[in-house]
């Protein structure tokens, strides 16, 4: 298949038609908005559903009807819109409600602005609804691995009965890339969605409220049972460059692209340097720390935001090597030279 | 050339780095950003490239807010057309960001007027002849007005060949017998220039000033 030429909002809405999408519900949002703009041209002829819901609350609980009824089901938003719906996120994993949510953060807090951001990694790995849950996510650094991951995502929810979050910032929803958009994706065998409520049949029933606080621990054991398959099975990252490295950059998303280029700054200055990019924001990819090389003597942890990764790089790293942190945030982003820099700063502290 | 120069297509058809280069290749004296359409990737981020060459940026935005995405349009729009100065209009993408040219209907000359269709057959809305006719009519029905030319400007970004702008060309030649408008321009990026052969249309050089190098 050739490739063509695509905005990241266009792949991405793309790639979840690909995906098996029955059904889009969302509320406008820049940076985000070709995404619904795409569906709501296609879709209908497809003879699927796209409602434009009232609000992003509205948008999230339409998508928890369409899950319920056993649905491929998915909305999309940027940073203040997710945050209208973590209410409804929390009531989807109560629930065990398979469903898509992407995000192509914007600069926060508050309304913040249009540029983009990676300040939503708390929002995205701790959640801001109520309880004892976990959403899957990933973070994808350019558009064919967003391609490949929204396509996927549908299949990963369904698998766990889980919201699946597809994490972007506002420079992949807007670059031009081109991508193949028929790549194969893994299989998974999928189980009957024989818990949907559609309407005909044996009685069954969609619900996160248990009055009986014994069933309720019970209920929560069981889903952490399942996150805890999550954790052993979907962390994914990649490691650039690792061998004798001296140093690595700890960067996901569009900040591990400009990494990249630090990285060929760096070689060129005699720093050995890798990269370890996470992939799923949560499950974090700790796995890839146990993987480093014996050569290393420090990790510069690099975000669109003021250190919030950060936390998960400490966990992960266990005290076992120093930490430095570099963050741009607001919307702005770095040169590859400020994070080479950085990294060289990194090193004349430790010969210090 | 004429003194006028709108550039129009779908959004991601490459239509702002066309315009920059463009502007910069002609020599104009205005280059103006009426892009109301796309949040990211404005010509109104090019400031300092186009003090440095002369040209005169007049940009969609408000003073200082580069990440507003309010349709705001600066009254110095309308300098061009008083200055009578050859000028470059980079417009957003599709029939929503033609609407715009409604306003200088009154000030447009068509003999000194060229409206310039910007083409990437790379892109799914414009892959084949009859999507780009069905696009073409769609925005001269909103803006007001006829293209009067077509840029080829098929790319797949820095993995752009000869044989990438020649597959556009074909597909061009088609609407040129449909339509009767002609390949003014063909957008080739720089590095390219040393492997090309014939192509219909005066070259443009492209240098992607929009995309930051490290993308």
């Amino acid at each position: 298949m050739k490739k063509i030429l695509m905005k990241g909002n266009e792949a991405i809405a793309r790639a979840a038609i690909l995906g098996g999408l029955d059904a889009f519900f969302g509320y406008p949002i820049t940076p985000q908005n070709e995404i619904p703009e795409y569906l709501s041209k296609h879709l209908p002829k497809m003879g699927k559903v796209f409602v434009q819901a009232e609000s992003e609350t509205a948008a999230i609980n339409m998508v928890y009807g369409a899950a319920a009824a056993g649905a491929r089901t998915m909305t999309t938003s940027s940073s203040p819109g997710i945050a209208l719906m973590q209410e409804g996120i929390s009531y989807l994993c109560g629930s065990e409600l398979p469903c898509v949510l992407v995000n192509v953060m914007r600069g926060g807090p508050g309304l913040g602005g249009i540029q983009p951001s990676q300040a939503d990694y708390y929002q995205i790995t701790r959640g801001g609804g109520n309880g004892d849950y976990r959403v899957l996510s990933f973070a994808p650094e350019n558009l064919q691995e967003t391609v490949d991951l929204m396509k996927e995502a549908f299949d990963i929810a369904d698998f766990y009965r889980n919201p699946v979050m597809i994490a972007v910032d506002g420079l992949i929803g807007q670059m031009m890339e081109t991508v193949d958009l028929h790549r194969e994706k893994p299989k998974r065998e999928l189980p009957d969605k024989d818990w949907a409520a559609c309407g005909s049949g044996k009685k069954r029933l969609v619900n996160s409220l248990y009055l009986d606080p014994a069933e309720l621990e019970r209920h929560n054991f069981r889903l952490f049972e399942k996150y805890r398959m999550m954790e052993e099975n979907e962390q994914r990252y990649e490691l650039v460059k690792m061998e004798e490295a001296e140093f690595a950059i700890v960067a996901y998303g569009t900040m591990a692209r400009i990494a990249r280029s630090a990285l060929e700054l760096l070689e060129e200055a005699g720093v050995k340097t890798g990269l370890i990019k996470p992939i799923s924001l949560w499950p974090f990819p700790k796995k890839a720390f146990s993987e480093l090389p014996a050569s290393l003597k420090g990790l510069l942890v690099a975000e669109l935001s003021l250190g919030q990764m950060l936390d998960d790089v400490k966990i992960a790293n266990e005290g076992r090597l120093p930490i430095a942190f570099f963050g741009r945030t607001g919307g702005m982003l770095p040169e590859p030279e400020e994070i080479a820099e950085a990294v060289l700063k990194m090193k004349a502290e430790a010969s210090q | 050339m004429k003194k006028m120069n709108f550039i129009t297509g779908h959004y991601g058809s490459g239509k702002s780095e066309f315009a920059i280069n463009f502007a910069l290749s002609i020599g104009a004296a205005f280059l103006v950003d009426l892009d109301i359409v796309n949040p990211y990737f404005r010509t109104r981020e090019l400031e300092d490239l186009c003090a440095e060459n002369n040209l005169r940026l007049i940009s969609s935005s408000l003073t200082g807010a580069l990440g507003s995405d309010l349709p705001y349009i600066a009254k110095e729009v309308f300098l061009p057309f008083y200055e009578n100065l050859t000028s470059v209009f980079d417009l957003g993408g599709e029939a929503a960001g033609a609407r715009i040219v409604r306003q200088f209907s009154e000030l447009l000359d068509p003999q000194e007027t060229d409206f310039l269709f910007c083409v990437n057959c790379y892109r799914e809305e414009t892959a084949a002849p009859e999507k780009i006719i069905g696009m073409m009519e769609l925005i001269e029905k909103s803006g007001g007005f006829k293209i009067t030319g077509l840029i080829n400007n098929t790319n797949l970004l820095r993995e752009t060949s000869y044989g990438d702008l020649l597959y556009g060309e074909k597909i061009l030649e088609e609407l040129e017998r449909r339509t009767g408008l002609r390949i003014v321009y063909a957008g080739v990026h720089e590095k390219l220039l040393p492997e090309i052969g014939e192509l219909k249309g005066e070259i443009i050089p492209l240098k992607l000033y929009l995309r930051k190098t490290w993308l």
